[in-house]
């Protein structure tokens, strides 16, 4: 990899563009494992010492380390282009093009996930050294229910629902609570639609829409 | 008679004990020992069931529940227990039956078996994008099947996120039976991602795949998430969708929702967005859930689409209020 080429006589180099291409070159040859001239061997220390030149010698790594010419490794095609390109720009000092590869966050917050099955939040009934009273199998017995108390819920087969052409009925199944639909007593079926009441035992339910599975 | 009554005694409690450590075979070994002493304790019936839940083995949860029930018919306890497992079990079944996994091992998938210098020897699968471990081993054919899951968790998350891994990844899944403590995570947790992802599971033998399979969606949600994101997700996104992508609520999880909504217990947006590891155990559960239930609102309300822009303009550091607004064009959550 050479840093020198012909250029028109029209384009001026300033001296610090030289002997920074200077540089490249000498650490460019000592990647290579080539003999090094005592000027190239100083300017190496000026690469080590300077962080200026930290993106260009990452780039040069990076063409070398990659795309060196050996036997078992083939370069993608238009691979050696775009390094060159990519080098090209950042000696000319454009700003660094984004890569491609996602940064990752060095320790992220620790996510967890639960318990993948089970209810952590009852337990077993804890080891005692008597046998549990009646009492302390009742609070293990209604851990959950004593909460759900105020949860009222109806049985399987209080009521059923029928769906024919677009029309929802409801139909009352003759259990011990008596279906209303509208506040009136359902004997057998009867329609509901979207915004309808309708009441089982002491719990009204309204219908708020109605889709077709 | 008072002396096996003792005996007995003293095994439900060590396995009470091992139970509350998480160490679930060690439970169902002591609670086994137990009944042999006495079997007319319906409810060791039912505490012994929710070991064998908590190690994937659903036909032996449901068997003792079912001598529960037939000491005790009317047991709410049991009757939720056995309901739920039965769910559990048709769920996880019907996951791995689906999955299309190949039953076959080929000739060419050869992991790495290391015994030098570890406790428990691990294998050691390595792949262009993947390095994960599996600790004590497992049978070649279960460690096929995880490789075949974990190949398409990239594939169906990756798609659904546009999002795949530029860079080597690494998991590693455990199985903490014969650990002395659970010191990886959490007691109630069962997986982790803090770059690298873990898994654990707790079994006498092979893992359960389908829960196995779950925990590393999820893991792997947040992975994903992390990457496109780079830690500017707030929690119950972060948490919410990964719960999401790796199954949907179950029927008690839901129940336990309505219950924490109808108690007033339901954390707002604002604790939502405190790390969930600070928060006690029954708010915890009920922060994941709900988190779980905001990200299927957002989805039903606007398409997986629209989670996927939502995820864009928090990887564009716009914040999550304005990101909400401009992918809803209309506030979504209650404050």
């Amino acid at each position: 990899m050479r840093f020198f080429r012909k250029t028109p006589k029209s384009v001026r180099y300033t001296d610090t563009d030289r002997k920074e291409s200077e540089i490249l070159e000498a650490y460019t040859c000592w990647l290579k494992n080539e003999k090094l001239s005592r000027k190239q061997k100083n300017l190496l220390k000026n690469i080590q010492e300077s962080t200026h030149f930290h993106n260009l010698k990452e780039l040069v790594d990076f063409a070398h380390y990659r795309f060196q010419e050996t036997a078992s490794i083939t370069p993608c095609p238009g691979s050696k282009e775009r390094v060159a390109e990519k080098l090209m720009k950042a000696i000319r000092g454009d700003e660094a093009e984004a890569t491609a590869e996602l940064p990752v966050t060095l320790n992220p917050q620790a996510a967890y996930s639960p318990q993948a099955m089970g209810n952590v939040d009852t337990d077993v009934f804890p080891g005692t050294k008597t046998p549990p009273t009646d009492e302390e199998l009742n609070l293990w017995q209604n851990l959950e229910t004593r909460k759900n108390a105020d949860i009222h819920t109806l049985a399987h087969l209080n009521l059923s629902f029928e769906i024919q052409d677009d029309e929802v009925s409801i139909t009352d199944l003759g259990s011990s609570t008596p279906t209303h639909v509208e506040g009136v007593r359902v004997k057998d079926s009867a329609p509901i639609e979207k915004g309808s009441e309708f009441k089982c035992g002491d719990i009204t339910f309204q219908v708020i829409d109605i889709k077709n599975s | 008679m008072h002396k096996t009554s003792s005996l007995a005694l003293s095994y439900f409690q060590q396995a009470a004990a091992c139970y509350q450590k998480a160490q679930y075979v060690e439970a169902i070994q002591h609670y086994l020992l137990g009944l042999e002493y006495d079997q007319s304790r319906y409810h060791i019936y039912a505490d012994l069931a929710k070991a064998y839940e908590m190690v994937g083995k659903w036909e032996q949860a449901l068997f003792y529940l079912d001598i529960a029930l037939q000491l005790s018919p009317d047991s709410q306890t049991v009757l939720r227990r056995k309901a739920r497992i039965k769910e559990e079990k048709k769920y996880y079944q019907t996951l791995i039956s689906n999955s299309g996994l190949v039953e076959n091992v080929p000739p060419n998938f050869t992991p790495i078996l290391q015994t030098k210098n570890v406790a428990r020897p691990t294998q050691i699968v390595t792949s262009h994008s993947l390095q994960w471990t599996v600790e004590p081993a497992v049978s070649q054919k279960t460690l096929w099947h995880i490789y075949q899951l974990i190949e398409k968790t990239n594939n169906e998350i990756g798609i659904k996120l546009h999002c795949y891994p530029q860079h080597q990844i690494q998991i590693t899944i455990i199985n903490t039976y014969d650990l002395p403590t659970q010191t990886l995570m959490p007691r109630w947790a069962s997986g982790c991602y803090n770059g690298q992802i873990q898994v654990c599971y707790c079994a006498d033998g092979e893992p359960e795949l389908g829960v196995l399979y779950t925990l590393i969606r999820h893991e792997w949600t947040h992975l994903l998430i992390d990457m496109l994101i780079h830690g500017n997700c707030p929690m119950w996104l972060n948490e919410g969708l990964a719960q999401t992508m790796a199954r949907p609520l179950f029927s008690f999880e839901k129940l336990t929702l309505h219950q924490a909504n109808y108690n007033g217990e339901l954390p707002t947006i604002s604790e939502l967005n405190q790390p969930f590891t600070e928060l006690p155990t029954s708010q915890r559960k009920i922060a994941y859930l709900q988190s779980a239930a905001i990200v299927t609102n957002l989805i039903d309300e606007g398409g997986f689409s629209s989670i996927q822009q939502l995820l864009h303009h928090l990887g564009n550091g716009i914040p999550i209020e304005i990101a909400m607004q401009q992918t809803y064009q209309k506030p979504v959550i209650p404050k």
